[in-house]
């Protein structure tokens, strides 16, 4: 058991190491080009999550034959797209990644039987839901406060409890090695924005997680949607106030982060109360 | 006088011979068991079984053996550890996934004949949504009546698979490679 508990320690630490060392050298090479950095920032995630992705599915399949094997392949055609220069396709990365991500998830189980109506009512729900919080949260990110990778890695950690108890343990480790990753990214170009580029790659990373566990595991798929939303509510929620209470942006940030920090443990009593978790082994 | 016993003997072995056909025996789930160990920690097993979810048929030719065929399928989400969150564990994208390979599969490719009371058989196991072939030495437990006057028959095999080579590979090594099968068939024709 020691050694289990070992690997997976060590896998994380490798994940850090990695997302922080890389995030640093790109750093410290673009210093003065801030545009090229968030490109490299967002392909640097998309290839440190997509290794995450194999090392985790004990291998790069191609094809995929399942699913959470087809996370790595989405990470990276989002960078790709995102990479485009042309604003068309900067434009329609987010729909066209989240249309790729949404179809290789639900087409292996809609061809055990499912009908053409749940498939399109989970495919288009997915996708406005994916698009409409990426739309609130995309504002947030235009600055290099701490707010901002609050926002991605609290989430995932808290997604990664969830799913470890909706029966994954492997889409807990990746969504802790997303969250390590995001987080040391952060920390190793903090005076730096993160970009747009990078934000989508979390979210898409995040989103693809929820719903393969919603789908594929024990994962309630309206609480799933509920643990999705939750930082977009908190922002809105926030703007709302700030609106009404004249509150300054210190304020705000502050109000933002406690917010989140209610909405996710509301998430896990909720969660608690309709699950019931016990520990698997 | 001879020539009729003669020809009456021979009609005789013909009539006998054309009832000898190929028997075809339905898979009772209820009385049929799918059973696993694999290794944990390697400390001790974790046993399992397939509740119910046994189906198929064996079809069975006295006269050519060989020409045999066993053709079954097991619903992987009949899992029972006696352990609810295990069961969600294995049923997970981390192992069986069950919701994208609903079925184990076996389909048989050949059939010999050992004595009267074993037979190998070599077949295509499609487990994860992998297949790949296996030989096992099934036994023959039995063949009589059943309580609905029914003709019965029963086989058990035991067997071991390597679940890294179905594509199951997450756990390893804590959780043991090897999967041992024990798959007792109760099949029954009218």
């Amino acid at each position: 058991m020691d050694a289990f508990l070992i690997s997976k320690l060590a896998f994380m630490v490798a994940v850090g190491v990695a997302s922080f060392a890389a995030s640093a050298a790109l750093g410290w090479l673009f210093a003065k080009q801030p545009e090229r950095l968030r490109v490299a920032l967002w392909w640097c995630l998309a290839v440190i999550l997509a290794l995450c992705c194999a090392w985790v599915n004990g291998g790069w399949p191609l094809p995929p034959r399942e699913s959470q094997q087809w996370i790595g392949y989405v990470l990276l055609f989002a960078a790709l797209l995102r990479s485009i220069p042309v604003p068309t396709a900067q434009l329609i990365s987010a729909l066209a990644s989240a249309t790729f991500g949404l179809l290789v998830t639900l087409l292996p189980i809609a061809q055990n039987g499912w009908d053409p109506v749940p498939f399109g009512s989970w495919f288009f729900a997915g996708l406005l839901s994916f698009l409409l919080v990426r739309m609130v949260l995309h504002r947030e990110f235009e600055t290099a406060s701490l707010r901002a990778p609050l926002l991605l890695v609290f989430p995932l950690l808290v997604t990664a409890v969830l799913v470890f108890f909706a029966g994954s343990a492997m889409l807990a480790e990746l969504a802790i090695a997303g969250a390590v990753a995001v987080a040391a990214a952060y920390f190793a170009v903090r005076s730096s924005v993160l970009g747009r580029g990078f934000v989508e790659i979390t979210l898409l990373f995040h989103f693809l997680l929820l719903l393969n566990c919603s789908i594929y595991a024990d994962l309630p798929p309206w609480l799933a949607w509920l643990q999705w939303i939750v930082p977009a509510l908190v922002i809105l929620a926030g703007r709302l106030l700030r609106l009404q209470k004249g509150m300054t942006r210190h304020w705000q940030y502050a109000v933002t982060i406690a917010g989140l920090g209610v909405a996710e443990c509301l998430v896990g009593v909720l969660f608690y109360w309709v699950v019931k978790p016990t520990v698997p082994f | 006088m001879k020539k009729s016993i003669v020809t009456a003997l021979f009609l005789g072995w013909l009539v006998a011979h054309s009832t000898i056909a190929a028997e075809t025996f339905q898979v009772n789930p209820i009385e049929s068991f799918v059973l696993f160990k694999v290794n944990r920690l390697g400390i001790s097993y974790v046993y399992g079984r397939f509740t119910g979810g046994l189906t198929g048929t064996i079809t069975t030719d006295p006269a050519a053996p060989d020409k045999s065929k066993v053709d079954l399928e097991v619903k992987a989400d009949t899992l029972d550890t006696g352990y609810a969150q295990r069961e969600k564990d294995i049923k997970s994208p981390d192992f069986l996934n069950v919701k994208q390979f609903p079925l184990i599969t076996f389909k048989s490719t050949s059939v010999q004949k050992v004595n009267d009371q074993q037979y190998t058989i070599t077949g295509d196991l499609t487990l994860h949504g992998v297949t790949k072939p296996v030989t096992v030495q099934v036994n023959i437990i039995g063949q009589g009546k059943g309580p609905k006057g029914d003709v019965q028959a029963g086989v058990e095999t035991h067997f071991t698979v390597k679940r890294s080579e179905y594509g199951v590979k997450y756990g390893l090594p804590a959780l043991g490679d090897d999967v041992e099968l024990t798959v007792a068939v109760t099949g029954a024709h009218s």
